[in-house]
């Protein structure tokens, strides 16, 4: 590089940082979104989480778990009973009211995670994030955080198996869940699989810690919900139409 | 006269270690696997001491790091090193001819990463859906969920 080209560099790099707090109007400030670049660490800076409209989670309707199962490879194996489930569509009905509520249930990607605190190995570990993930190279299938989760959100993959997904590499012996589409998000991408397959837009994927994000948005407009808040997990997944 | 057929298959022995029968072999019969890029992430030398040494430690930046870039990563080994032979058939994994196996067979060192990561490119793996299972559907879930809530 010549001096004159590095002279320039230096000008336009000063230049760009003088300018960055530059505000249209007094107390409107220009704010840039800064993506995460490939070779960058995740920070706390931000932390990912879901909102679920329960209201407009329609019954019957499983497009979230397809769209999960298919980004992340689950196959059946041996049914339901053993098989990795990473949603699970629950349905409840007010014992008083009568009034039924269907919503997907996965990793809740808690700040306070029991998982990670029963876990003998660290294996089970939350990303900083926020994103609660397994360590499978580490993992001994103990399942001591299955017992530990107040959701049932992790699954044991009991078979071995063949033919996984080079994005979310899976196999016998460990334990799994939810990864938040952690493979989307290291890209940059701005939405998970089942928040993309809602056909009615019952889900919002987001930054819970950057005020302008469409999912602080609605919370900060209608509030949302955690799912047994009397845990104080302070759960990254929120619901909204539940009675607390 | 009767050396001459011992002569040819000694030739053809050769032919066969020079890589025109089959997979390329070197002077020891162990199977040397084609890449398909020019060259590698470090020199041969280096790989051969140290390729787990530098996946280990991208393995960890990506695991707890996100980070996620193409030098070292496990996917992007594969993507370059599994390729199809001239028959047009890639080896998957358990076999001798897969590039990771070829030398862990000869050295006898087993591994498990093929246990969970995949072992060709994703292409490869959305070209060859016919012989897989279908991926899981919700839908007997939630009707097990469903009644099991209700009762």
């Amino acid at each position: 590089m010549s001096q004159i080209n590095q002279y320039r560099r230096k000008f336009l790099g000063a230049a760009s940082a003088a300018f960055t707090g530059l505000s249209i109007a007094p107390g409107i400030l220009l704010q840039t979104v800064h993506a995460k670049a490939n070779d960058e660490a995740v920070t706390s800076k931000q932390r990912w989480g879901l909102l679920i409209d329960t209201n407009l989670c329609e019954p019957g309707c499983t497009d979230c778990i397809d769209a999960c199962n298919q980004e992340n490879g689950l196959r059946d194996i041996h049914g339901p009973e053993t098989d990795a489930q990473w949603i699970r569509k629950v349905t409840l009905k007010h014992q008083k009211t009568g009034h039924v509520l269907n919503m997907p249930v996965m990793c809740q990607h808690c700040a306070e995670p029991p998982c990670v605190d029963v876990c003998p190995t660290g294996a089970s570990f939350k990303r900083a994030d926020g994103i609660v993930l397994v360590d499978k190279h580490i993992c001994i299938g103990c399942r001591y955080c299955m017992m530990a989760c107040p959701y049932k959100a992790r699954s044991f993959i009991h078979e071995k198996l063949t033919d996984q997904l080079p994005h979310a590499p899976r196999g016998k012996g460990t334990v799994e869940g939810c990864t938040l589409c952690v493979h989307r998000i290291d890209r940059g991408e701005n939405t998970t699989a089942c928040t993309q397959a809602c056909p009615n837009g019952a889900m919002t994927f987001g930054d819970l810690k950057n005020p302008e994000s469409e999912i602080s948005q609605k919370l900060a407009q209608h509030s949302g919900k955690e799912l047994r808040a009397k845990l104080k997990l302070d759960t990254g997944v929120r619901y909204q139409g539940i009675q607390g | 006269m009767r050396i001459f057929p011992i002569l040819l298959l000694l030739g053809i022995t050769q032919l066969q270690a020079a890589g025109l029968f089959g997979p390329d072999r070197d002077a020891n019969g162990n199977i040397v696997p084609t890449p398909k890029g020019e060259f590698c992430i470090e020199p041969a030398e280096v790989m051969r001491r140290d390729h787990m040494n530098l996946l280990l430690h991208k393995r960890d930046q990506t695991v707890y790091d996100g980070i996620r870039t193409k030098k070292a990563s496990l996917n992007e080994c594969i993507a370059c090193h599994v390729t199809p032979d001239e028959t047009g058939k890639v080896a998957r994994a358990d076999e001798e001819e897969f590039f990771c196996s070829s030398c862990h067979v000869a050295t006898s060192v087993s591994i498990d990463c093929f246990d969970c990561h995949a072992d060709r490119p994703l292409e490869m793996i959305e070209n060859a859906k016919i012989d897989e299972q279908p991926f899981t559907s919700g839908k007997p879930y939630t009707l097990l969920k469903s009644s099991d809530l209700q009762q």
